[in-house]
């Protein structure tokens, strides 16, 4: 059953080193001089010794390629090096911000497919004739609002005019015991909300198309023959193999969402993934840059490898074709 | 070009749709009133002066200087130190008398070697942003310790303003903390000051709380804690100011939200002055703007006057009240500039620079258009507004130029790279009204770049660095000042005002001190302390 994501795995490490490796480069091709912002102005007036001193400090005194050694010496460890704007290591200050990330994004993409499928469900069951162009329209419009504008209307109405919830942060300051969760939702309903409705349209068109398809095909046509009812053969017979594209798609935003909400962490405050990112490039923080990115193209491939393994669950057809089970 | 303009675009309707929300709620939670909620822009990630970009003024909460309040005005007094006395005529000496009675938060005791081992630390250790006030303006060659409370400096040249402008740059570290640290800019000991607030938690890149030091040396503070967050979107912040999240934002309002917050009935806005300015920098190192007089021309080219008027109307005074700050007691009279077309215009056609082919653009001798770049940062639009108004300027002189919008670390970074024609950005109080760091700008590449020849510049500034007296040292800085007047490597576009909304009912006695604007220690301090 597990032989055809098996079978991806060389193709997954390889992307891997590929991302290690250009995380290294990328940020190094960033003009600028991370001394500048430890230093001010004077960083381009130090000596070469108190250069080094400084660089030292976060093992950017070595030549490139020796530094690429250490990150690669210091990705087998765990050790993702020292952060130049925390003064910290890497994986403390991201260990300190992933959970945030995952709860934004997660919760964001979970929740824009399972309302995309089901406005698509609703969308072939109800609507008909030009209520289907202003439903689509509408889905679509609402998505297309970008996140910036979407979060700065939502602070302003719900958080500013009703308040409602915060304007920003992940958790009152305040907050203790039991009362951190209820907090932590608080917090998040915001942000959750600006980056599940901008998710929305393409689960929506995702699953309206792979609704349509499976409707059209034969087995429903039979079902329907049968006097089966409608609503059972949208849920019971085409939900299932539209479904299949659908997770690939929940694979790649899940992936891409991780280093996606930068608009939406900076507007709201949100101490994440996306926040750390921006503060990376502002501060030209090398080795912040290169551990978040790791995680960006950790969260890629393994959101990818993740819907393989699913999808090999869920279809039939691709155990068939890879002959037995393991 | 155009996708910059259309970031800053949104940027802008972004505020514009804060703009309607102006007669909102009063939302805010009855939080305990001895709890000051502030927000700051910047996400601090270390609360030491070996921090990356930490705001001096929220180091201030917890380090001291020897004096205080700030090195801008001329009025620095003693604040760590009783006396700060000079103990030679030539200014080379120094003797500091430190109050008696000072404790760390920690309760050591805070002393001479303090002192002296800052001193020390900042010169030989790895270096700080006020490394080069102690290894080269001046150059601090000794430290010598009397007793517990008392010590002296040598430096190498006079440094006949050690009182005024050195003593009350410099934050105090203590040495019983610091003194086996190899790796400043890793520190993570305790965050141990002598001020008026201790650090009782600190999350990097999110908040620090304090409390106040009940027995603080310049009297008690009139607040009892502080909550400092750190949110990087202003508009997030004067959004949470307005639900009653916060009680103050450090970010100065642009011109456009000042009578709307005034207007709000839960919300004031008080008037401070950070010294700062947005300034046109000429990159002196590329031609022509190698050239002193074709930079001149460029700067007779250009109307501050216009652009403080259409750029941030009622909110900053133009950049024709000349450079560095106009209210500095160590600028010289008379730096003020008019603009003056006509003459720019002279001044290109002498210099070769003619518009042959009548398409409104010039081009040199050899017949190559010339053309300008004017780098401005992305995360500014206001900027980029005052980028959009040089163009057309530079143009009525005959100047083509062509905005490139650039990102924040790529921007700062232009002052390594110096891939730039022009650039505009911002230049804070340390640059514009700190004496010292005037003459340092010009061996920095700032203003110039030191080894790059001008025997004219160096004489000024061998002037500079031998004046005994401040007087001598006074007259130096005005004759370096009035050198970068007729050959500009900078102009001040304008100087902007600082405009800061805060909760009166939670807290009204803001105060503000020249270069440091609103948000500092003195705010929180009895009257009589500074």
């Amino acid at each position: 059953m597990t032989a055809r994501p098996l079978g991806r795995l060389p193709g997954h490490v390889l992307v891997l080193w590929l991302g290690v490796s250009t995380n290294f480069l990328l940020p190094r091709l960033i003009p600028g001089d991370p001394l500048q912002f430890l230093v001010g102005e004077e960083g381009s007036r130090l000596t070469p010794e108190q250069r080094q001193a400084v660089l030292a400090q976060f093992g950017m005194d070595r030549p490139v390629l020796e530094q690429y050694g250490a990150y690669l010496a210091g990705l087998a460890r765990g050790d993702l090096g020292v952060s130049i704007s925390y003064g910290a290591s890497v994986a403390e200050v991201i260990g300190a911000r992933l959970p945030w990330s995952l709860l934004l994004v997660g919760g964001a993409a979970l929740l824009a497919a399972a309302a995309g499928f089901l406005l698509a469900c609703l969308f072939h069951r109800l609507a008909a004739g030009r209520t289907r162009i202003y439903f689509m329209g509408a889905v679509v419009g609402v998505g297309s609002v970008p996140a910036f504008l979407g979060g700065m209307v939502a602070i302003a109405v719900f958080a500013v005019q009703l308040g409602w919830f915060p304007t920003h942060g992940a958790v009152a300051l305040d907050a203790e015991g039991p009362a951190i969760v209820g907090s932590v939702l608080h917090h998040s309903l915001l942000p959750l909300a600006t980056l599940t409705l901008a998710q929305l349209p393409s689960f929506f068109l995702l699953a309206r198309a792979g609704l349509e398809g499976a409707l059209r095909s034969t087995y429903t046509m039979l079902a329907r023959a049968h006097g089966v009812a409608p609503w059972r053969i949208l849920l019971w017979h085409a939900a299932p193999n539209a479904l299949l594209p659908f997770i690939n798609h929940l694979g790649i935003t899940l992936g891409g969402l991780v280093g996606g909400t930068v608009v939406v962490e900076t507007l709201f405050g949100y101490p994440g993934m996306g926040s750390l990112l921006h503060q990376g490039i502002v501060a030209h923080d090398l080795p912040l840059l290169q551990g978040v990115f790791l995680c960006f193209v950790l969260a890629v491939v393994m959101a990818n490898a993740s819907a393989d393994l699913l999808q090999a669950r869920l279809d039939p057809r691709l155990r068939t074709l890879e002959g037995p089970a393991s | 070009m155009r996708a910059a303009a259309g970031t800053a675009g949104l940027q802008w309707a972004s505020l514009a749709l804060w703009l309607l929300h102006s007669g909102a709620c009063d939302s805010g939670r009855a939080d305990p009133p001895d709890i000051l909620r502030i927000a700051i822009p910047d996400e601090v990630g270390q609360l030491t002066p070996y921090g990356a970009a930490v705001p001096e003024t929220l180091l201030g909460l917890v380090y001291d200087k020897l004096a205080a309040p700030a090195p801008y005005m001329g009025q620095a007094r003693p604040h760590l130190a009783a006396a700060i006395t000079s103990e030679t005529a030539d200014g080379r000496r120094w003797r500091i008398k430190l109050r008696d009675g000072i404790r760390w938060h920690d309760g050591a005791a805070f002393g001479a070697g303090d002192v002296a081992f800052t001193l020390t630390f900042y010169r030989d250790g790895p270096a700080n942003r006020w490394t080069h006030h102690v290894s080269e303006t001046p150059r601090i060659v000794g430290v010598a310790i009397i007793d517990r409370l008392n010590l002296e400096i040598r430096c190498a040249d006079p440094c006949p303003q050690f009182d005024k402008v050195t003593a009350a740059d410099l934050p105090i570290l203590p040495a019983h903390l610091w003194g086996n640290v190899r790796e400043p800019h890793r520190y993570a000991g305790p965050l141990v000051g002598t001020g008026p607030y201790r650090v009782v938690a600190f999350a990097a890149g999110r908040y620090a709380r304090f409390e106040a030091n009940a027995s603080y040396f310049a009297g008690p503070p009139r607040v009892p804690a502080l909550l400092v967050s750190f949110v990087r979107n202003p508009a997030t912040a004067w959004a949470a100011l307005r639900a009653g999240e916060l009680d103050f934002v450090s970010s100065s309002l642009p011109p456009e939200l000042v009578e709307p917050f005034r207007r709000s009935p839960q919300l004031a806005v008080i008037a401070g002055d950070p010294m700062t300015a947005v300034e046109l920098r000429m990159n002196f190192e590329r031609e022509p703007l190698s050239r002193p007089d074709f930079r001149r021309a460029l700067v007779l080219a250009v109307d501050p006057d216009e652009l403080a008027r259409r750029v941030v109307p009622g909110a900053a005074r133009s950049g024709g009240a000349g450079y560095p700050h106009p209210d500095s007691p160590w600028t010289a009279p008379g730096m003020g500039l008019r603009s003056d077309v006509g003459r720019a215009r002279a001044l290109l056609d002498e210099l070769g620079f003619i518009d042959r082919d009548r398409d409104g653009r010039r081009e040199d001798r050899a017949g190559a258009p010339l053309r300008l770049g004017i780098k401005i940062s992305s995360s500014e639009p206001l900027q980029l507004r005052a980028g959009e108004v040089l163009m057309a300027q530079l143009k009525a002189a005959g100047v083509a130029s062509r905005l490139e919008v650039v990102d924040p670390a790529h921007h700062r970074g232009l002052f390594v790279t110096r891939q730039f024609d022009l650039v505009v950005s911002e230049i804070s109080a340390h640059g514009l009204a700190d004496p010292d760091q005037f003459a340092q700008s010009h061996r920095s590449g700032y203003l110039w770049r030191a080894g790059r020849p001008h025997p004219e510049l160096e004489a000024l500034l061998s002037r500079w660095r031998r004046a005994e007296t401040p007087e001598e040292r006074l007259a130096a800085g005005f004759a370096l000042q009035r050198l970068q007047r007729s050959e500009p490597t900078t102009m001040a576009l304008y100087y902007q005002r600082g405009f800061f909304a805060y909760r009166p009912v939670r807290f009204a006695k803001w105060r503000s001190v020249p270069g440091l604007g609103v948000f500092h220690k003195w705010s929180f301090l009895p009257e009589q302390s500074l």
